[in-house]
């Protein structure tokens, strides 16, 4: 907890309001009739050094949101900011900006390594082209990022199908923090390694967070690793952030509704806590509910809910919700 | 190093596995190997001759009728000059190919009227034209070869560039090529070959020009399909999160991994450039003549049906090269059929 930000330094990342939305074509024509808020009005901030972890189910809007900030995606409006300076120019990401300052590490390690290239091809491509560093050393430089990542040097000419997954992961680990990353996001980066696997992988994020001053943005499901990862942590909901904090304090006492299903759904040998249902289904992004899209499965709903329900600040946490659970436990 | 990845040393052994596909491969490209060697196969002068004490190479230099007791300075004809008096009474000697013809030479002066049926002489006789029919088979088989060699390339160039630009950037880009591909493929292209022959000459260039307007079609669709599935993979994606130029993505990430539809396609288009040149040829909207080509013998044997032997040799000759290219093609397509390869 010593790395986690103070108000008085800089995020490296701070995202407000930020907007996605795919436009829902419909006639003919292909006039657009809707819009789909895949990411709808999220504000985060990633400080120096930390590990901010996103969560939230399927389809929530958590790897749209991870793109956009990767620059795949157009962002519709908000404002995103790298150091303080604006980086968004019409909808698009100024990589001039960035300047590879920020990478993204997808989740499938499969498709993540063109099966046509050898390792060191892979690893040099990116190097070359934004000339950090050049032909003559560049084979020293790739050596010492496998070792970096814990892969021998010998590997540089294999190509990528003699790997395993988790070795894949780690070229692909290789691969972003040889652009001297400042944030690296980890889109789901271990959810589909073996559990053994996924140790190693965490760890060595954890290593290379402590060598390379990297902060980490973590997209991930599963709460066991993000209560034992990160320092903060962002729940969100259909494309809208409803709870943030300090990782510990907002998993053990949770204040948004669904934050607090989402904890008790965790499997446990505590069978007096049992973990709680929701009831109802998961609206559809085109057929959202007016006011808080959480209420046709909110236990605590009330006529108040019907509005828009506003960010509020409660005890060193943000908290989107009208009627936040109140803690005895 | 491997110098190919696994895939490819994969599908490669499977292509030889597939007997009937590896050896048509290997009759086909021996048979053209050796076909752009005809003039030395094929060829009414002499490798070698001895001529009053002096050597010659008629194949290789241009000797004019004078230097052999000629009066003119045209080429020397070395068939006739073998059967002359002067030649025969010292011991002058001559080596010719072991075909001793050219497809060029009419033989005028053979008995009978023109088509002659085959001889010793005339393994396949000789066209309407006195010319012999195993040369113009022969040197027909290089230009038809080359031709849709030739035009296979261009076509698979204009192929990829044009379905991958459509692919990887899709959207609006996509739609308007398409729709302008669409009124392109449905200009009827006898006419255009008909009119741009008569307005620049019918060479072979420009043939090729012509016909590659129209041939990469196909695969600019495949392309197309190709480059949309792969743009959506992780490592395209990655490569466009480091700030990787759209160069370097579509040819170094996205191409080596969409030859697939390229690969399977290129005998088919090589079948078709053989097809497209021999109908042009037998319509007569093809080469020049005297070109020695198919089609054209083909429309001689149409017209001369009383000499078989026109009609037979070209259509035997046209059919195992196109059963030879489709049996390499059906291998092929085999060879990166993905559900053999989990076996």
């Amino acid at each position: 907890m010593s790395l986690l930000a103070n108000n008085s330094s800089n995020p490296i990342v701070e995202v407000r309001d930020l907007q996605t939305w795919f436009p829902v074509k419909t006639g003919l024509l292909g006039r657009t009739r809707d819009h789909i808020k895949a990411v709808d009005k999220v504000s985060l901030q990633v400080y120096t050094g930390e590990i901010v972890a996103l969560v939230g189910e399927s389809g929530c809007g958590k790897s749209t949101l991870g793109n956009c900030l990767a620059g795949l995606l157009p962002i519709q409006g908000g404002e995103l900011s790298f150091r303080g300076q604006s980086a968004i120019k019409n909808n698009q990401l100024r990589r001039d900006v960035f300047q590879n300052k920020v990478q993204v590490i997808f989740q499938d390690p499969y498709s993540c390594l063109n099966p046509k290239h050898t390792v060191f091809e892979i690893l040099s491509f990116p190097l070359l082209y934004h000339k950090i560093c050049d032909s003559k050393n560049v084979s020293d430089y790739i050596a010492s990022l496998l070792e970096q990542v814990g892969m021998s040097p010998e590997y540089m000419n294999r190509y990528p199908h003699s790997f395993s997954g988790g070795q894949r992961q780690r070229i692909s680990i290789a691969r972003a923090i040889g652009m001297k990353p400042e944030l690296m996001i980890c889109d789901e980066i271990v959810s589909s390694l073996d559990v053994s696997i996924q140790a190693q992988i965490v760890e060595l994020l954890l290593e290379l967070r402590e060598k390379l001053g990297l902060a980490l943005l973590f997209i991930a499901h599963d709460l066991s690793l993000v209560r034992s990862l990160s320092d903060r942590l962002y729940v969100m909901y259909l494309g809208k952030i409803v709870e943030s904090g300090k990782t510990a304090e907002v998993l053990s006492n949770p204040m948004h509704p669904y934050t607090r299903a989402l904890v008790q759904s965790v499997p446990t040998l505590d069978r007096s806590r049992p973990p709680i249902i929701l009831q109802g289904e998961v609206p559809s992004f085109s057929n959202m509910p007016k006011g808080c899209s959480f209420q046709n499965r909110c236990p605590n709903r009330s006529d108040q809910c019907l509005g828009e329900p506003q960010i509020s600040q409660a005890e060193n946490r943000e908290i989107r919700c009208f009627h936040p659970v109140n803690h005895q436990s | 190093m491997a110098l190919f990845s696994k895939l490819t040393r994969d599908r490669w052994s499977r292509f030889r596995r597939i007997k009937r596909a590896w050896y048509s491969f290997l009759i086909l490209s021996s048979l053209f190997f050796l076909s752009l060697f005809s003039e030395m196969l094929c060829n009414d002068k002499p490798y070698i001759m001895s001529y009053n004490g002096k050597w010659y190479f008629p194949i290789f230099h241009f000797y004019p009728e004078k230097e052999f007791g000629g009066k003119y300075s045209t080429e020397a004809d070395y068939l006739t000059l073998r059967n002359s008096p002067l030649f025969k009474k010292s011991d002058n000697w001559m080596v010719f190919p072991p075909v001793p013809h050219s497809p060029l030479h009419s033989y005028i002066d053979l008995a009978g009227t023109p088509p002659h049926p085959p001889s010793t002489d005339h393994w396949l006789g000789t066209d309407s034209s006195a010319r012999d029919v195993f040369a113009r088979l022969l040197y027909g088989f290089r230009i038809c070869m080359l031709f849709s060699l030739i035009l296979a390339f261009i076509a698979t160039l204009f192929g990829i560039l044009i379905g991958g630009l459509q692919g990887y950037f899709g959207g609006l880009i996509d739609i308007v090529v398409q729709r302008m591909i669409e009124i392109w493929s449905s200009l009827p292209f006898l006419y255009v070959v008909i009119l741009v022959g008569t307005i620049y000459s019918r060479s072979f260039m420009i043939l090729i020009l012509v016909l590659s307007l129209f041939q990469w079609i196909g695969l600019s669709y495949y392309m197309r399909g190709e480059f949309l599935k792969i743009r959506n993979l992780n490592y395209v994606k990655v490569a466009k999160t480091m700030g990787m130029s759209n160069t370097h993505i579509l040819f170094r990430q996205i191409l080596p991994n969409g030859l697939t539809p390229v690969i399977t396609l290129l005998p088919f288009q090589i079948i078709g450039g053989i097809g497209a040149l021999t109908a042009l040829d037998f319509l007569g909207f093809g080469l020049q003549p005297p070109t020695p080509s198919w089609g054209e013998l083909l429309s001689q044997g149409l017209n001369n049906l009383f000499a078989p032997w026109l009609a037979i040799s070209t259509v035997v000759c046209l059919f195992t090269t196109l059963l030879l290219a489709t049996f390499i093609g059906e291998g092929v397509r085999e060879a990166f059929d993905p559900r053999s390869s989990t076996n």
